[in-house]
């Protein structure tokens, strides 16, 4: 990845300044135009490299204060059609396939939202019954240790290329 | 918190105008000026409703190797492996669990190979006994956005 390249994403994850044109501000801040910052995150937005642009939210303010890692056991011929249900789930907010490992039989994993530990039991429920999978284990999480905001300008190496 | 805070909070999440003055763009969509606009989102920050507002990338577009990482470790020695984890700054969350698999966090990596090489550093920490690297395989959803005025479950 291109120093410049690199610019533009450095510029596109710092915080946006609060002021009438707050992309001027921030292309100034980096050296680059106005009409620059807008049309690249434009772009970068089209073709998939940003996922939204926007406001992230502190989801215990907002009134989300419960949430859980569930892990389902689906049989492996039946993953793609259980996790496109489990994914219309609103309070889902992540629906991944991964691996297993030994003593470790789950391959579907979903992050669940709720507003009390009810909610998401009740969810938890909803999605075994709408699924058929009734092998799973809730995960409640006992201490958040570290929640960031990666900052992947940081973390990219000279030899990064766009794949 | 009044509705006009709860739908500016929507559309700041979800549709955030990329053009010179966004502000105000929003205050003509919920029938408010530019500056009230500015005061609203200033106010939601200073509340800790909104912690930024900035791009979310796609780190495999960008060529970053990511994984989700659970480690069973010994329970009386959680908290200094959690603290050795949060050290890296290519783990970005990290959560104690009730479960035998205690310690869940995240990598997001310039390489496969750095990937690799925390993981390998974690497993050697005194108290840990298995760590598993569970890469995603299949994407079903990602959508961290919550609707302010809206419950969770539906």
């Amino acid at each position: 990845m291109s120093a410049p390249e690199k610019n533009f994403i450095r510029a596109l994850e710092t915080d946006l300044p609060g002021e009438s044109r707050p992309f001027l501000k921030l292309a100034e801040q980096f050296g680059i135009s106005e009409g620059e910052l807008l049309n690249s995150l434009k772009a970068l937005i089209a073709d998939g490299t940003i996922r939204r642009y926007g406001a992230r939210v502190g989801h215990q303010r907002v009134g989300f204060s419960a949430n859980v890692m569930v892990v389902w056991q689906a049989p492996s011929e039946e993953v793609e059609k259980i996790g496109q249900i489990m994914a219309t789930f609103a309070a889902v907010s992540h629906c991944y396939e991964r691996p297993t490992f030994p003593g470790f039989p789950y391959n579907l994993y979903t992050m669940i939202h709720g507003r009390a530990r009810e909610a998401c039991e009740a969810v938890i429920a909803e999605i075994s019954a709408a699924t058929g999978v009734t092998c799973y284990r809730a995960l409640w999480s006992i201490k958040e240790f570290k929640k960031s905001t990666p900052v992947y300008s940081e973390l990219l190496s000279e030899e990064n290329q766009n794949p | 918190m009044d509705t006009i805070d709860e739908q500016l909070l929507n559309l700041l999440q979800r549709a955030f105008p990329i053009t010179e003055k966004p502000y105000l763009a929003l205050g003509k969509e919920l029938g408010i000026s530019e500056q009230e606009a500015l005061d609203r989102v200033g106010k939601l920050r200073g509340g800790g409703l909104i912690r930024s507002i900035s791009a979310v990338f796609e780190p495999s577009r960008l060529g970053l190797k990511s994984a989700l990482v659970a480690a069973r470790v010994e329970p009386d020695r959680l908290e200094e492996v959690a603290q050795a984890v949060g050290q890296f700054a290519e783990v970005t969350h990290n959560y104690g669990r009730a479960d035998e698999n205690n310690l869940w966090f995240t990598i997001t990596a310039g390489s496969e190979e750095r990937l690799r090489e925390i993981a390998a550093a974690v497993e050697k920490l005194p108290g840990v006994k298995q760590v598993a690297v569970l890469p995603t395989l299949r994407k079903f959803k990602l959508q961290v956005q919550f609707d302010a005025g809206a419950g969770g479950n539906e």
